[in-house]
């Protein structure tokens, strides 16, 4: 599958992705991606029925995402990736899924993050995970909605190369 | 007698808060009729939090939740409560990942219990100001379930095309 869209939010899918970025980005797919949503029956139900019209949604843990991906690989479909954590982003890279972009639109604060960005907070790890997709070669940019300016996340967490 | 369903207005920046003022300026000040806004940048977990909140100060009634977008942030929480309500009505064997939040337990739920009934949930999107003037009308006598297929039977006739229908009112001979 054809990788269109590689988006961390964690509203998943909501009102700004089916109107907007599936605009910008087409795909058929979505893979929902995390152990947490993917342990979730409850969710899982949500995210499948308010799939927006045409779109499949298929929600599933991190190790099988990058099984599925590697699996499908001669499917000609588009698939966005909507992820929560970039952690995970890692893993699918490790497991050799091209990934040249990022786009950041929600990380929400929790316990041990620090805001740096308007809707974006990140913890350690996350500042760990997302140098190490910047020291791949990885874009991390920073956008709510496609006709946003772009911002560099590698910037304003201070990466150098 | 059926128990009077509370009405939550979910929706994405102060609309919900609009249309319940709208609401009142038409049909006076009512009770159990509450509003939720999803703020600008604002994640499900802290809308879920604001949600839990009101439906706490309901104790025991039914609700019926209107929200504006099918699919967005809104409308995806009242879903998730719907399921866990749903989910708890049918013998509660929820896995340890699905464990419904702390709210659980609260008084509203014992008083509900102890009334030989639990709180259902009922849930409708696309709401207007006529579907929910429509619903404020109609909540007495119904139960959540009822009222919402209710709603969505009347809905599309709160959505005209006027300019068309005076035209042919206009054209017709008197």
């Amino acid at each position: 599958m054809n990788i269109s869209l590689v988006r961390i939010d964690d509203r998943l899918i909501h009102g700004q992705v089916t109107t907007a970025w599936l605009r910008q980005y087409p795909a058929e797919v979505i893979f929902v991606i995390g152990d947490s949503v993917a342990a979730n029956p409850f969710q899982k139900v949500v995210l499948q029925t308010t799939a927006p019209a045409g779109v499949t949604v298929e929600v599933m843990d991190t190790a099988t995402a990058a099984a599925e991906l590697i699996r499908r690989s001669q499917d000609s479909r588009n698939v966005a990736l909507i992820l929560t954590r970039p952690a995970d982003i890692v893993h699918l890279v490790e497991q050799g899924i091209p990934i040249r972009s990022v786009n950041v639109g929600g990380m929400q604060p929790h316990t041990g993050s620090r805001q740096v960005a308007k809707s974006v907070s990140v913890d350690q790890a996350d500042e760990l995970a997302f140098r190490h997709l910047f020291e791949k070669g990885v874009e991390l940019e920073i956008r709510m909605v496609p006709t946003d300016k772009k911002q560099d996340l590698a910037k304003i967490l201070g990466f150098t190369r | 007698m059926p128990r009077m369903t509370a009405i939550v207005v979910l929706s994405h920046g102060s609309l919900s808060k609009g249309l319940v003022e709208a609401a009142c300026m038409i049909a006076g000040k009512s009770s159990k009729l509450e509003y939720v806004c999803l703020e600008e940048g604002e994640g499900p977990e802290s809308f879920r939090r604001k949600v839990d909140a009101v439906l706490n100060t309901f104790s025991e009634d039914d609700v019926l939740f209107l929200v504006d977008l099918f699919g967005g942030t809104p409308s995806n929480i009242a879903s998730m409560l719907f399921l866990e309500r749903a989910q708890a009505d049918t013998g509660g064997q929820t896995s340890e990942c699905t464990k419904p939040p702390v709210e659980q337990g609260s008084q509203g739920e014992v008083a509900a219990l102890a009334s030989g009934r639990r709180r259902s949930f009922a849930l409708v999107t696309g709401v207007n100001l006529g579907m929910l003037l429509e619903a404020i009308n109609n909540r007495a006598n119904m139960r959540p379930d009822e009222l919402a297929s209710h709603l969505v039977e009347v809905a599309p006739a709160t959505i005209v095309d006027l300019g068309r229908v005076l035209l042919e009112g206009v054209r017709k001979p008197s």
